[in-house]
């Protein structure tokens, strides 16, 4: 059980980490902030079930994950929201771009996030739970309902058109 | 020494993650130490996943906005008590302005405790009269408001492609296995003319809708009337609802009327119960007999018949001829009596000028006759605009007081609507649509659901609903123009500051000449679509 004060003080500590994961998941800035409202308001209501020896962050984090990945979802129709693993291996395999590396550095962080929010969702979802939230690829398999090696597949093309988009930009 | 290929991306991919699997990491190192492009990728690699990671951990705005606790029990009750002090200060500020506010307007106010008193009697008696009648077709009705939600049931169910076919079958099979027959509503619809034949006896309740609405048989039930021209000559055992262009009644009518149209004319017409009529001309011809009261809002306002109790009448000009067994109450500019005129009561008259009382002779008040100047409808009279008037001013002063004192209670009731937006142009759109369909269903839902005791409550909660989703619209309105006003990386300030500001600049508009009413309803659409979209989000997330 989680006192009303201790919720509070979690909520000050941990609002920006939820809202920027609810940003990126959902690639905009207002949608984020009312998700990460609901998400702190759905924490609340169930703050009995949170188990105090654990840490708060990684509670908040998954209950925001399935939150922002429902949104997603219910944005889209079509029932294979995250593509055939098939297909996206292919296409990992056969592009090998150039890594942009040490090209990204702390000045294009602005640059990076917009190409980041302008992902296609199957893309983008991945690789901001791996990047962002720390999950393995295991976790974000199971998350999305996909296998493993389709979570890789779908990280390693984010990755791929992240390098087009931002080698675009500089030429 | 032989050399395995170099590694595909998606597998340097994999192992700069750390999450190849330890023998094919192994292999990959192995292959690793011999081949130096390896290398520089997978150091190329690790480079790249550091920046994203950092670019994707930086720059949120560093204000983080309090957090929007939901209401508890001891929050609910709270609510109550802020909902009656609103209530309670808007009545004090209300009797306060008492001195300034004409007499003649008293009846205008939702704080007025005779008005409200008045209003429960007349429900409870409703219900009481009616109800012995109605209770026969409430089991018909039931089944017929089952039916309905079921069917209402299948179409949502067809929106949701999954679940949708198998609800679907089950429900049709229960329509299906329902027994028919069973209408306590008749309905009668057409483009052109609908009719009710001479000689024709309908033992139902009558909805009848049509370019012209003719009943010239019998209706035993409630008769419901829409068109742009209605005419009731036959008979009527319940109640008659109608609204047209042009209204005429000549028929017996057993309950009362409720008519609303450009002309509403009763001609040689006999109702068991009590009148309520608006329109621009609306006239009780002679012959016409009211059982009980007569209460009429309108343009001009000519009584011919007689009425049973009081007549009460709010409109610039008031003709009497006939008689009235009680009191005339009349709010207007002109109020004349001429013969043969009997008032067996009182005649109170509040008019803007005492010289346009005239009781002619041969015109009889039996009681006294009660004539004050109202200075609200005096200054109706003057020419002039209305913004030259300070009370104009004054009065959107307590306008706005009340609407934010709401608006504050609303949006701390429910702190969702606090960050309501509307996306964009789709989102606009759809909730004006959505903000029509409620301002034109939910009213005729409220009253289709009043015609038996059964649907009364629900009828009454309906127009509740409605009538605080009306007022509530702009307030949601006035919160987005407040917050999108004052938006900035920092966050937005706190919500009553938005309020505020958003209610000056509605309050504004809507009384800009000549569009200023056109901004309102858009206005009010908007908002009443977006607390539709809210609730509907809300309720779908509880389920």
């Amino acid at each position: 059980m989680t006192s009303e004060a201790a919720f509070a003080e979690h909520y000050r500590q941990y609002y920006r980490r939820v809202l920027g994961l609810c940003r990126h998941l959902l690639g905009r800035l207002q949608p984020a902030e009312d998700a990460a409202q609901e998400v702190f308001l759905r924490a609340y209501r169930a703050r009995a079930s949170f188990d105090p020896t654990k840490p708060f962050e990684g509670w908040i984090l998954t209950i925001t994950t399935h939150y922002c990945v429902d949104v997603v979802r219910r944005r889209r129709k079509e029932a294979s929201l995250f593509g055939n693993e098939s297909d996206e291996r292919l296409a990992a395999e056969a592009n090998d771009s150039d890594v942009l590396g040490d090209v990204l550095s702390e000045e294009r962080a602005a640059e990076v996030k917009d190409a980041i929010a302008a992902l296609p969702e199957r893309y983008r979802v991945p690789l901001v739970l791996a990047y962002y939230r720390d999950a393995s690829y295991e976790e974000i398999a199971s998350t999305l309902g996909i296998t493993r090696t389709h979570a890789g597949a779908l990280i390693c093309r984010a990755k791929q058109a992240l390098r087009g988009a931002l080698k675009k930009e500089t030429a | 020494m032989t050399t395995t290929p170099c590694p595909s991306p998606l597998v340097r991919s994999a192992y700069a993650d750390g999450e190849l699997v330890v023998a094919d990491a192994a292999a990959l190192e192995a292959h690793l130490a011999s081949c130096a492009a390896c290398r520089a990728r997978i150091g190329a690699l690790r480079s790249e996943r550091a920046a994203l990671r950092s670019a994707l951990a930086g720059g949120e705005p560093t204000a983080v906005p309090e957090f929007q606790r939901p209401l508890g029990h001891a929050g609910l009750v709270l609510a109550l008590v802020g909902a009656l002090a609103v209530g309670a200060f808007a009545s004090f500020v209300w009797s306060a302005l008492d001195a300034a506010v004409p007499s003649g307007l008293r009846w205008l106010s939702p704080f007025d405790t005779r008005a409200l008193v008045d209003l429960f009697v007349s429900l409870f008696l409703f219900i009481h009269n009616e109800g012995i009648a109605m209770l026969t077709s409430i089991v018909q009705f039931t089944a017929l408001a089952v039916l309905i939600l079921l069917v209402a049931f299948a179409c949502a169910a067809l929106l949701k492609p999954r679940a949708g076919t198998a609800v679907l079958l089950s429900v049709l099979l229960v329509v299906a296995a329902f027994p028919r027959g069973s209408q306590a509503l008749e309905i009668r619809k057409s483009d052109g003319a609908t009719t009710v034949a001479a000689g024709e006896t309908i033992n139902d309740s009558l909805l009848a809708v049509g370019n012209t609405v003719s009943i010239d048989g019998d209706v035993n039930g409630d008769l419901l009337a829409f068109g742009r021209l209605v005419t009731v000559r036959g008979n009527v055992s319940g109640d008659v609802i109608s609204a047209g262009e042009t209204v005429e009644i000549q028929g017996k009518v057993g309950g009362s009327v409720f008519g609303a149209g450009r002309a509403l004319t009763l001609t040689q017409a006999r109702v068991g119960r009590n009148f309520y009529g608006g329109g621009n001309d609306v006239a009780l011809g002679s012959g016409t007999e009211i059982t009980g009261n007569a209460t009429a809002a309108g343009t001009t306002i000519s009584v011919d018949g007689n009425v049973g109790i009081d007549i009460t009448s709010a409109g610039r000009d008031f003709v009497l001829r006939g008689a009235a067994a009680r009191n005339v109450v009349v709010y207007g500019q002109t109020v004349t009596l001429l013969a043969p005129a009997t008032v067996g009561g009182n005649l109170v008259a509040r008019v803007g000028d005492l010289d346009k009382v005239q009781v002619a002779s041969g015109a009889t008040v039996r009681g006294n006759v009660d004539k004050q100047v109202a200075q609200e409808i005096r200054a109706q009279a003057k020419p002039g605009s209305k913004y030259a008037r300070p009370s104009f001013y004054g009065w959107q002063l307590v306008r706005l007081g009340a609407a934010f004192l709401s608006g504050l209670l609303l949006l701390w009731v429910f702190p969702g609507l606090r960050t309501a937006s509307l996306a964009d142009a789709g989102d606009a759109v759809k909730a004006g649509v959505f903000g029509l369909i409620t301002a034109i269903a939910l009213p005729v839902i409220a009253l289709i659901a009043c015609i038996t005791i059964v649907g009364l409550p629900l009828g009454v909660i309906g127009a509740t609903v409605w009538l605080l989703g009306l007022y509530f619209g702009k307030i949601v309105v006035a919160q987005l123009i407040g917050r999108s006003l004052f938006r900035s990386p920092q966050g937005t300030p706190h919500y009553a500051a938005t309020l505020l500001a958003g209610l000056v600049i509605v309050i504004i508009a809507i009384n800009l000449p000549w569009i200023g009413w056109l901004i309102g309803l858009v206005m009010t659409l908007l908002g009443l679509g977006m607390l539709v979209t809210y609730v509907s989000e809300r309720a779908g997330r509880s389920l």
